[in-house]
Formats: structure tokens, sequence, C-alpha cells
């Protein structure tokens, strides 16, 4: 019986521009996530690590700015820190030219990855030996053009590495997606079933790609180790990972250390029935506190519900924008609060009622999302013509 | 709807419980001020409550208006019934509170709650919310006075266009369609961008926004494009980072060999000190041996063999020149007598030229005349042959020798003046006779004239004969004159056929006469000279004795031939008398005597002496330059013997007789021994003196041998992987110095290539990633307000095109039900007006009676107060009949002929009762008492039917009052 314990954490996306933060929060986010990588190297040298598992995604682009690849090396050249090895992803994917990755690009630049950092260099499984121990570290990465569809444990892969021999634990860290479990609008890469994973000829895999934590007894995300945008609810961090190897079965233990010192938030807040713009806000503040949101959180505010006629909203109020670290609206779900079912089914056969039943019976018959929601705009800035006198842009956000 | 009952329970001044009957034309009446039209609004609050809402009642809401004036109670019950169905609303104004009822005593509040805590049970039951309501059902006195106000701007605002457009555009809302395409169409032009920082129209935001991300393109491509072009410095400076190790390497090595070099030099010095040491002793030795020697020139042994090796040269050279001397003697000798025995034919070149010329053209000249000779007698031959001998020959030269040109001319044109004179003659007589029958043929066509010409003038003489007769005798019956003018007329007759007969073919006749004359003169001349011809022919040949002129002219031929014939032999003997003149001239030329073969001998004679004396000459120049060179190698000769004589003396030698080569090896040996004696004094023994080490330098050497080879100890020792050793063939040490300051050099030229590239890279990467995502952030954040801008635009655009588009075609709905309606609304009323046109923007035009269809505004002005509400009131009820033909509408009508006359307001009043309240509840509530009770009383049995009187004064008085007339 012999015991081995990783640490690992991914998708840090060192360099990420934040475009959704003010430009001055930018810096400070980026800065948070370098001292999150050395925070994670410090948390694998102070738990005894034997080795830093790193399922990809480490850096935003291929192209990283000097300063978090400097940061990136410097990290890992913290006096204790054990092998480390990544396996690039989709973001950062490995190539002879990379900068990043390319030994010889990065000497042009002054730089050299620790010799303790292994990277895999290669689309197909490739291992090294962890030490003097009998643990084999798998890997493979991504390369420039590489098909994303490509399944990492299919049955072809399996068969290519054939029967790993027992005498080590032979771990696996790549980047990919667990069907079925990819997030709304995150790209599908490297997919792989539950099935695939619990055959797969590894003892425990990392894996990397999802921002949210996710494990079973033969993988686990990691998540993103800090959250890169206000939908990454939840923690953040690294896993510990320890696995117990010997005669019997493989057992992994995993224990979530957090890292972000921020959390994201997404609430939802209902406008309907609000008289002013301040309502809003209070009605805004009020979900913030219920939700506990801390003063140096981000949040997402969702605005729904029928707006008042007459009301405007278009972004927070001075109040409220200090309530956190960084608060961001929604107000894609907002309507204004004419009756359309009652438009519909009216029968009168002033301009007004006709040309909401024109634009309605349009809206109801288009199939395209964006004529759509310019069908949805232009009934009710006619309605607020008619009705209000006054326009003012308002809801361009629907179908956004 | 019909209304049946309301119960005030405090509504501004009123109070009290009223009761309408549904199927008559409730006519309210009460004095100005006592709340009649608070019964009206409290109808109306009773349906849909009454709003509290500051935002769109300023400054008083309904609520504060209608609260009762002395406090109390403030609600209303009013009962009604909706399609079939029996309500009771209770409204408490006070405490907000609401309650609906059906007939069969069910609770319906819920039922109509919209929003929180309203119930609008009117917009439930009726589809119109209270401003629709009010539009449609509400007829107030003012706002028929207010539909056209006097002030132009207010007229703009408050038109009736205007209020017909919003009745027809909109129910919740108070803007036509017009005003709200105004008003989108002003959201359009006044867009905001925070990111512009400005207040522009929607489509220049746009145009700006796209200018400034096309800007940010551009600029994130600059950066892209600086990022990308310092790809080539990146690899460079890899390769320069690779060159720089790679150098550094070879500097490792060369620092390794060049200690080893050193090392091994060290050694080197101390093994040539030992060797050395050994060497001197015995160098000493020798030099000792070959100090006898020393004098002796160094090079006396190569001097001594040079000077034997050039003797013996010019020794050969003074043998081989005293037999060439022999050799040009003796050609002399015999050329000498060469010249004696041509010395006759002395001459020149040219002299031996022109005889062999003379010779070649004599020999030419003869072979000429032989070929002229032979051609001469062949054609004598041919001419003996012909038949012309000698004697022959001699006859006709004889007989016509003597003839001068003239006579030949004669005799030569003989023949064809002879044939000649036959052919003109011939022709001549030919063409003559043609003539002659020409003139014939004329004289015949004449004759067909001229016979009856001639006997008309016959008769006519006849008849004039018979007239003379008859006048001296009459003596027959017939009148002379008759008879004169017969025979006149036959002689005009007579004479006109001579005149045609003259003229008939007369210049055919000229002609041929002419002609005819012509030619008997040309053959006269012919025959002129013929004979004159003939007569010098004969005269020729008697004077040359022949028997006649034939015989003349068969001699002259038989000359004649014989001339032709002897033309070639003639020819042949000019041609041989020309050769012998040129033979002469050639034998006179080529001298005397004109032997062709001496010519020949003579020229070669000539030159042979010209060949044998340039021989001898040249003979003599050579016989001289050799005995002038013989004389030369013998001094040389002498001179060398003199030197090699002195080299053996400084050598110790002496020449005898012997050979002096034999002397050679002994010169040689004496002087390698002194060669070998200096080489060891100046250059061996200080050489080998040089590789003696002094002792400091010993033990200095020593002390180096035995550094490194403690380093070597250590190294191996600590482990350390030495330098890989140099590739190719070993290097001294200087070179290795040499080669280690290259290496430094390149060294430090990459340092500075490195420093450069890494600068230049740096900086562009740096701005790279600090420009870039700013800058795409931007261009993202300038896209999305670019999109947003677009949205709002492509939203309001729509709005405005459906708006317009809807807007057109209910207008003209609206149009044309209008113009139906209200023309017979008003023919009904009696109101001069006999036509009302409504165009599709709902102006109208009105036509009065016997009048001309005018404008809206001019109309307004032209008609009467009375007309003109009269004609607003027909409008506004033909507008609520059509927004209520699903549910009719209670007309709530506000004493609206306050300014019609009589016959007008009975008409209205009867067009209300006949024809509206047969379908809408219409309450009607005036002021003007006695004359609703003068119209009463005037359609007496229509309103007892159709009229249910109400008077407020009770209503006041706290009762309930209901009173029926009629």
């Amino acid at each position: 019986m012999a015991n081995v314990k990783f640490l690992q954490f991914s998708d840090l996306h060192l360099g990420a521009r934040f475009a959704w933060l003010p430009r001055e929060r930018r810096a400070e986010r980026r800065r948070e996530q370098q001292r999150a990588l050395e925070r994670s190297v410090a948390l694998a040298i102070e738990r005894g690590a034997h080795a830093i598992l790193l399922p990809g995604d480490l850096f935003d682009d291929v192209d990283v700015d000097a300063e978090s690849l400097a940061v990136a090396i410097a990290a890992f050249r913290m006096t204790g820190c054990p092998p480390v090895f990544i396996a690039p992803g989709n973001h950062d994917p490995w190539s002879e030219t990379s900068p990043t990755w390319s030994a010889r690009a990065l000497v042009a630049r002054g730089l050299r990855w620790p010799e303790h950092v292994h990277i895999f260099g290669t689309p197909g499984w490739t291992s090294k030996r962890l030490g003097e121990m009998p643990v084999r570290i798998w890997g493979r990465c991504f390369t420039p053009g590489m098909a994303s569809t490509e399944r990492p444990l299919g049955s072809e892969v399996r068969a290519t590495l054939g029967t790993l021999p027992v005498t080590e634990l032979h771990i696996g860290v790549f980047h990919g997606s667990l069907e079925g479990h990819t997030p709304p609008g995150q790209k599908l890469v490297a997919p792989f079933s539950l099935d695939e994973a619990q055959h797969s000829p590894f003892a425990w895999m990392a894996v990397g790609h999802y921002h949210r934590a996710l494990s079973n007894a033969h993988f686990a995300y990691a998540g993103s180790t800090l959250a890169l945008d206000a939908t990454e609810t939840g923690g953040h961090g690294a896993l510990e990972v320890r696995i117990e190897h010997g005669s019997g079965p493989v057992s992994a233990a995993i224990d979530a250390i957090g890292v972000d010192t921020r959390r994201a938030h997404t609430l939802e807040v209902d406008v309907t029935g609000a008289a002013s713009a301040d309502q809003i806000d209070r009605r805004a503040l009020a979900a913030l506190d219920q939700a506990g949101v801390a003063d140096r959180d981000f949040a997402k505010l969702r605005l729904t519900g029928r707006l008042t006629s007459g009301v405007r909203w278009s972004a927070p109020g001075e109040a409220l924008v200090g309530r956190a670290w960084n608060l961001r609206a929604d107000t894609s779900a907002m309507r204004p609060e004419w009756n359309l079912d009652e438009l519909r089914h009216a029968s009168d056969e002033t301009t007004e009622g006709r040309f909401a039943r024109v634009l309605l019976e349009r809206i109801d018959h288009e199939t395209d999302p964006e004529a759509r929601a310019t069908l949805e705009r232009a009934l009710y800035y006619g309605l607020d013509a008619f009705r209000l006198r006054e326009v003012a842009p308002m809801w361009e956000e629907i179908g956004a | 709807m019909k209304l049946l009952r309301l119960n005030i329970n405090g509504f501004g001044s009123l109070r009290g419980e009223h009761r309408f009957d549904p199927d008559k034309l409730s006519l309210v009446v009460d004095d100005n001020e006592r709340g009649k039209s608070t019964l009206l609004a409290a109808i109306v609050a009773a349906l849909y409550g009454l709003s509290d809402d500051r935002r769109t009642h300023r400054p008083l809401t309904p609520l504060e208006r209608w609260r009762p004036w002395e406090g109390g109670a403030f609600g209303v019950e009013l009962e009604l019934e909706c399609g079939g169905e029996h309500y009771t609303i209770t409204r408490d104004f006070e405490r907000g509170t609401v309650a609906v009822w059906n007939g069969r005593g069910q609770e319906l509040t819920d039922k109509f709650l919209e929003g929180r805590d309203e119930h609008p049970v009117g917009k439930h039951l009726l589809g119109l919310d209270v401003d629709e309501f009010e539009k449609c059902a509400f007829l107030r006195q003012e706002e028929l006075d207010q539909v056209v106000p006097a002030d132009e701007k207010d007229r703009r605002a408050n038109s009736l266009q205007a209020r017909l457009e919003r009745a027809a555009d909109t129910r919740a809302g108070n803007s036509s369609a017009n005003e709200a395409l105004r008003v989108l169409e002003e959201a359009s032009a006044k867009y905001t961008e925070p990111l512009l920082d400005t207040t522009i129209k929607v489509e220049n935001a746009i145009v700006r926004l796209d200018n400034q991300a096309g800007l940010l393109d551009t600029e994130i491509h600059a950066l892209e494009h600086d990022y990308e072009s310092i790809r080539p410095h990146i690899e460079r400076l890899a390769a320069v980072e690779e060159d720089e190790r790679s150098e550094l390497d070879r500097d490792r090595r060369i620092n390794a060999a060049r200690r080893a070099a050193i090392e091994a030099q060290a050694r080197a010095r101390l093994e040539r000190h030992h060797t050395s040491s050994a060497e001197r002793v015995m160098l000493d030795q020798e030099a000792i041996a070959t100090a006898p020697f020393a004098s002796v020139p160094h090079d006396s042994g190569a001097a001594y063999s040079d000077a034997v090796a050039r003797i013996e040269e010019h020794a050969r050279q003074r043998a081989d020149l005293e037999g060439q001397v022999a050799q040009h003697e003796a050609a002399l000798s015999a050329l000498a007598a060469e010249l004696q025995a041509l010395a006759p034919f002395e001459g020149t070149e040219e002299d031996a030229t022109r005889l062999l010329k003379g010779a070649a053209e004599l020999r030419h000249i003869e072979g000429e005349r032989a070929a002229r000779r032979a051609g001469f007698e062949r054609e004598r031959g041919r001419l003996a042959a012909d038949g012309f001998d000698d004697e022959a020959i001699a006859r006709l030269d004889k007989r016509f020798g003597g003839l001068d040109t003239h006579w030949r001319s004669v005799l030569e044109e003989q023949p064809s003046v002879a044939l000649e004179l036959q052919t003109e003659t011939a022709e001549s007589r030919m063409r003559l006779q043609d003539a002659e029958d020409e003139l014939t043929a004329v004289a015949r066509a004449r004759k067909v004239y001229a016979i009856p010409a001639w006997i008309a003038l016959g008769l006519g003489a006849a008849a004039a004969g018979v007239a003379a007769w008859q006048w001296f005798s009459s003596a027959l019956v017939i009148s002379w004159v008759t008879l004169a003018a017969v025979a006149a007329g036959l002689i005009a007759l007579g004479l006109i056929l001579l005149v045609v007969a003259s003229r008939t073919r007369a210049a055919e006749r000229s002609g041929a006469r002419t002609r005819r004359a012509d030619l008997r003169e040309r053959l006269d001349a012919l025959e002129v000279r013929r004979e004159s011809n003939q007569r010098q022919i004969d005269s020729l040949a008697r004077a040359l004795e022949c028997a006649d002129a034939g015989a003349l002219l068969n001699e002259w031929n038989e000359a004649s031939r014989l001339e032709y014939a002897r033309g070639p032999v003639q020819r042949l003997a000019a041609e041989l008398s020309e050769l012998d003149a040129l033979y002469a001239a050639a034998s006179e030329r080529a001298g005397s005597p004109p032997d062709v073969e001496f010519l020949d001998h003579a020229a070669q004679s000539i030159r042979t002496r010209t060949l044998s004396l340039e021989r001898h000459a040249s003979h003599t120049t050579q016989v001289e330059s050799a005995r002038a060179r013989l004389a030369e190698v013998r001094k040389r000769l002498a001179e060398l013997e003199g030197r090699a004589r002195r080299i053996l003396e400084t050598a110790g030698l002496v020449h005898h007789d012997q050979p002096w080569a034999e002397l050679a090896p002994e010169v040689t040996r004496r002087a390698n021994a002194a060669r070998r004696h200096r080489s060891l004094v100046d250059e061996i023994l200080p050489r080998v003196k040089q590789g003696i080490l002094d002792d400091d330098t010993l033990q200095q050497n020593e002390q180096t041998v035995a550094m490194f080879e403690a380093d070597s100890a250590i190294e191996r020792a600590t482990g350390m992987i030495p330098a890989e050793p140099l590739q190719g063939p070993p290097q001294s040490l200087a070179e290795l110095v040499r080669e280690s300051e290259m290496v430094r050099s390149r060294l430090d030229a990459l340092h500075h290539e490195r420093g450069e590239l890494r600068m230049r890279v740096e900086e562009v990467q740096q701005r790279y990633h600090r420009e870039l995502p700013e800058k795409v952030t931007e261009l993202e954040q300038v896209m999305r307000a670019a999109e947003r801008a677009r949205r709002f635009k492509a939203a309001i655009d729509l709005a405005r095109d459906t708006i317009q588009q809807v807007a057109l075609e209910t207008h003209r709905r609206w149009a044309d039900f209008l113009n139906v309606r209200v023309a017979k609304l008003l023919g009904s009323v009696g109101t001069g007006v006999e036509q009302v046109r409504f165009g599709e923007d709902l102006d109208f035009a009105v036509k009065p009676s016997r009048g001309q269809q005018v404008s809206r505004g001019k109309a307004v002005r032209q008609l009467s107060s009375g007309a003109r509400d009269q004609l607003h009131l027909a409008v506004r009820l033909a507008i609520s009949e059509y927004l209520s033909r699903e549910e009719p509408l209670p007309l709530l009508i506000d004493d609206c002929f306050a300014t019609s006359d009589d016959v007008r307001a009975r008409a209205a009043m009867r067009v209300l009762i006949e024809q509206f309240s047969e379908h809408h509840q219409v309450i009607l509530v005036t002021c003007h008492r006695m004359r609703a009770e003068a119209l009463a009383a005037a359609d007496g049995d229509l309103y007892h039917r159709r009229v249910h009187w109400i008077d407020t004064r009770a209503l006041r008085a706290g009762a309930s009052v209901e009173q029926g007339r009629g």
C-alpha cells in the first residue's frame, strides 16, 4: 500500500483580458490570477504534494504577455515546488513555435521552464515517471488546428495504449469535456463519456476545461482557479487529491481548497411594479443582501419582469454600484408592462391597436431570433410613442 | 351597456340616487353649476374608479378633484346591464375599496382586478379604458367649443383632426399616429451614446461608432503586424542564443586545449633542455675538427664547379665557330666562280620580267595568226563552191565596183519601187471604180424626181401655150385664166421636183466626185514615177553595157549575193592584217632577234646571277660575324681560366695540366668543411644553447608541469566533466590564443546582437500585450455600442414604417365610414352642410349647402357656431358609433346644443332620440330647462315615448327623483 498526493488546478487563464470589468479592475483581477498561481504552488509545497497536475488552460492565450509568462515560470521555481505536469489545453495549445511552451522560443525571451516542469507536447498520450515513485503520469496536449472532437479516452486510443503495467500507478492529465455536462456557451473539446472514464487505463484522471469543480471516482475537474466571469458562481481554487494504491483497488480522496478570494454571483431582480429607478435599485440591493454578496464580490444582476411605463432604468445607481467590487446588469429579460396578450386579442380598430397586432402577428410567425427581437423592440418603442409620448433606448438587450 | 341606477354617496357636490331608463334618452336638466356634469363624471368614476397618480394628473388628481366638498362619505354605486348580465358596482373612494356583484348575488370583484389594486370594470365590460371611454362616449360641452381653438398654436395642438386622429389611432394613449411618428423621429434624432459622450442622430452615432471601430481595428492590425514582424527577430534571437552557447562551449574547449598546450610546451622545453645539453658536447668537438678550413669561402666548391662548367662550355663554342668560318669561306669561293660565268647576263629583275613577257606575247600572236589563216583558206574554198571563182568575182567587181552611191541605191530600190507602184496603182483603180459606182447610184436616185419634173414642166409649158392661145382667141370653153393657172401649177411642180432631185444625196455625190478626181490624179503621178524609174534603169544598163535593164538587174542581183557570201573571207583577211601588224610591233619591243627560246634563257640567267650575288653577300656577312664571335669566345675563355685558378688558390690548390674538373671534388670538400664550421659556430651551437634553460626558467617550467598535473588530479577527484576536445588537427598555443580571441570577439558580437534584438522584441511584445487587450476590449465595446445603435435604429424604423402603414389604412377606413355617417347625421339635423369629405389623414373638407367644397379650416370660419358645433357633434357621434359597434356605448352628452338655434336643436335632439337612443343609452345633461321643455312640447309624443326626464334639484336634496314628461 502506498499513498501519493497531488495538487490539481487548471483553467487559470493567466493573462485573460477581463473585458467585462472596468479598466481599473482588469489589472487588479489579473494580479489576483498571478497570486492565485503562487498560492496554488505554495499549497502544493505546504501540503507535501508529490506533484502538481495542471490539465490545461494555464494561460488564456498561447501568446500570453511576458509578465504572465514570467510570473508562471517564477511561481514554479519556488523552492520546494514538486514536479509539475502540464497538459496544454485548447486556450494555450502546444506547438513547436509556441512562445509559451517552445524551449527555443522561451530561450529567445530569456526564459526557461524549470527542469521539474514537464509539459506534454504531443496530442497522443505520453508518459513520464514521477521521480523514483512507482507512479507514471500520462498526458496529452492540444495543438493548434487539432480536431476538438477527438476522443481522448475512446476505444481506439485505449487500444493503442494497451494494458498498462500494474507495477505502476497510472495517472492521466488532459483537457477535455465530459459529455452531458458541458455548461452553456462552453466549447466541446476532446469529449469523453462517463463510461469511457470508467474504462480508461488510468487509475485517476485530472481533467481541465470546465470552470466548475466536478469529480467522481475516476476523475476530477478542479474548475477554474479563479472565477473568470460573474456567471462562474461558487468556490474556485485547487484540489488536493490523495490516492491510495497497492494490492487492492485504487481509491482517491479529494479536498477542495479555496484560492479565489472573491465570489461571483448571478442574481435575478424582478422589476415588476417598481415605480422608479430607485425602487429597482432598492430591490437589487435587497437581492444582494439576501444572497450574502460581500463588498469584495462581483455580481451580475439579471433584471426580469415588467417595467412600469415611464420608468427608465439602464444602469445601477451610485449606491448600488458601491455595494460590490463589480456589478453588471443584464436587462435582456426585462420587458415593459404593456400587456401583449390583451393587445393581441383586442379588437379595436385604432392605429395603435392594429399596429400592435401587426407586429405581434409577425413576432408569432418569425423564426429568426434576431428578427424576432427587432420586432419586439419595435413594438415596445411604438407603444411608448403612442402612450408615453417618449421613446428612449431601453430594449436593445432583448434577444442580445 | 345600459346604466340602470346611480347612487351617489358623496361625489363632488352631488349625493343621492338616480335611476335611468335604459330604453330612453335620459335628459338631465338643472341649472348652471349644479352638478349635472358631475353626474356624468360620477358614472365614469363608478365604471373605472378614480386615479390618484400625480405623475399623470397634475396639479389635481381625479380623486382629489371629486372628493366631496363638505367631507363625509365619498363613493358611488352603479347598477348596469351588459352582455345580458346585471352588475352592481360599489366604490368607496375614501377607503379605496370596490365591490362588484352580479344579479345572482355573486361577488365578481376579483374578476375585474388589474394590477395590484385597480378594478377598471368599464374596461373589462366595454373593452375601453377610461381614456378611451371618455374619448368615445363622453361628449363634454367645452370640448365642442375647443375642437377648433381660435389660437393657431392651440388649433394645431388640439385641432379636430388631431382629436380624430387620436381617437382613431389610440385608445390607451393620447397620441395620434403622427405624434407617435414624431416621437419616434425625435428619439432617432436624439440618440445618446455614452461612448461618444454626445447626443446625435442614431445614424450619425452608428457612423461614428463604425469609424471608431475601424480606427481601433486598424490599430489592432498595426499591433498584430508589428508583433508578427518580430517573429524573424525572435527566431534570430533563438539562433543567437544557440550560437552563443555554442561559442561558449567552443571557448571552454579552447581554454582546455590552451592549458594542455601550455603544459605540453613546458614539458617540451624541459625535454629540449636535456637534449640540447647532450648535443652541445658533440658539436663542440666537430667545430674543432673543421676549424682549419674556416677561411675557405663557403661557396668555393660551387664557384669552382661553375667556373669549370663555363670553361668547358666556352671551349665547345670556340670549336663550333672555327668550323663555321671555314664553311663560309668555302661557299664564297664557289659563288665567285658562278658569278664569273654569268657575267654576260647582267641585268635586273625588271629586265628578266620584260623578256619573259615579250616571249609570251609573241607566242600568243603567232597562235592567233595561224588560226585566222586557216579560217581564211576555209572560207575561200566555200565561196568557190558557191560559184564565185576568181573570174566571176573579177567580172562582177569590174561591172559594179565603180558605181556611185546613187546608182547603187537605184539598183537596190528597183524591186521595191516596182512592187510599190504596182500595188498603189491597183488600189487607186479599185477606189476609182467605187467612186464611179457611187455617182451612178446617186444619178439613179435623182432620176426619180427629175423625170416627173420635166414632164410637169412640159405639160405646164403646153398649158401655158394653150392659155395664151385662148386669151387671144377664146376658142375653147375653158377660160385662159384657168389654163394659165394650170400651166403655172405644173411649172411650179416641175421646178420643185427639179430642186428636190438636185438636192437628193448631194453630199455623197460631191464626195464621190472629189475622190474620183483625186484618184485619177494619183494614178497619173504613179505612172510618171514608174516611167522615170524605168528610164533610169535603161540608162544605167546602157552605161554598163548590158543588153537591157533586165540583164542589168540580174547581174546586180548576182553581185549582191557575192557581196553577202564573201563577207567572212574579207573579215578574216582584215584580222590577219591586224595580227601581222601586232606581231611586228611585239618583235620590235622584244628586240632582235625575236627568238622566243633565247628570250626565256636570258631571263633565267639574269635571275640566277641575281640570286648568286645575294648569297655571296650573305656568306660574306656571316663569316665576318663568326670571326668576331670567335674572338670574343677566346677572350672569355681566358678570363674563366683565370678565375678558376684564383679559386684554387683560395682553397690552397694549384692547377697544372690536368683537366680542370679533376680538382673540383677537393675544392668542394674543403668548402663544405668551412661551411659546417661556420654553421656550428654561428647557428647550431647557439641554437642548441637556446634549448638549454637557465636555472630560473628550468625551475619555472618544472613548476608549471607540476601545477597542471595537480589540477588534473583535482578535476578527476571532483568528477568535473572535462571539456570535449577540439576537433580537427592539433593547434599551437598561439593559434589557440588567436582562436580564443576570435571566439570572444564573436561572443561579444552575439551578446551585443542579442541585447539589441531582445530590446527590440521586448519593446514590441510589451506594447502588444499592453495595448492589444485594451484595444480589443475597446473595440468590442464600440462594436457592441454600434450594434445597440443599429438595433435601436432598426426597431425605430420598423415601428415607424409599421405605424405609417397601419395609420394610412386605419384612417382610410375611418374616413369612409365618417363620410357617410356624418353626412347622414348632419342631413337629419338640417345643418347647412351638404357633404363632409374626410381624407386619409382624417382632415376633412366641407361642402356647405349652395356652396363650393372648402377646406376644414376655411369651413370652420365660415360656418356659424351652431352649425360648427353640430358638425363636431356629428363627427363625435359617428366616432362613438364606430367604436362601439360590438357593445353599444352609453353616450354621456354635456349640453351640446347650447349654440344651436331652436330648429336645429330640435332636429339634433330628434336624431339623438330617434337614431341613437335606439342602440345607445344616451344621457344628456343641460342647463337650458325652458328650451328642453319647449322641445319636449314641440315633439310631445316622441319625448313622451323616448325621453326620461331627470331633475337634479331633487338629488341635491338627497332624494331619489324620477320624473317623466312628455
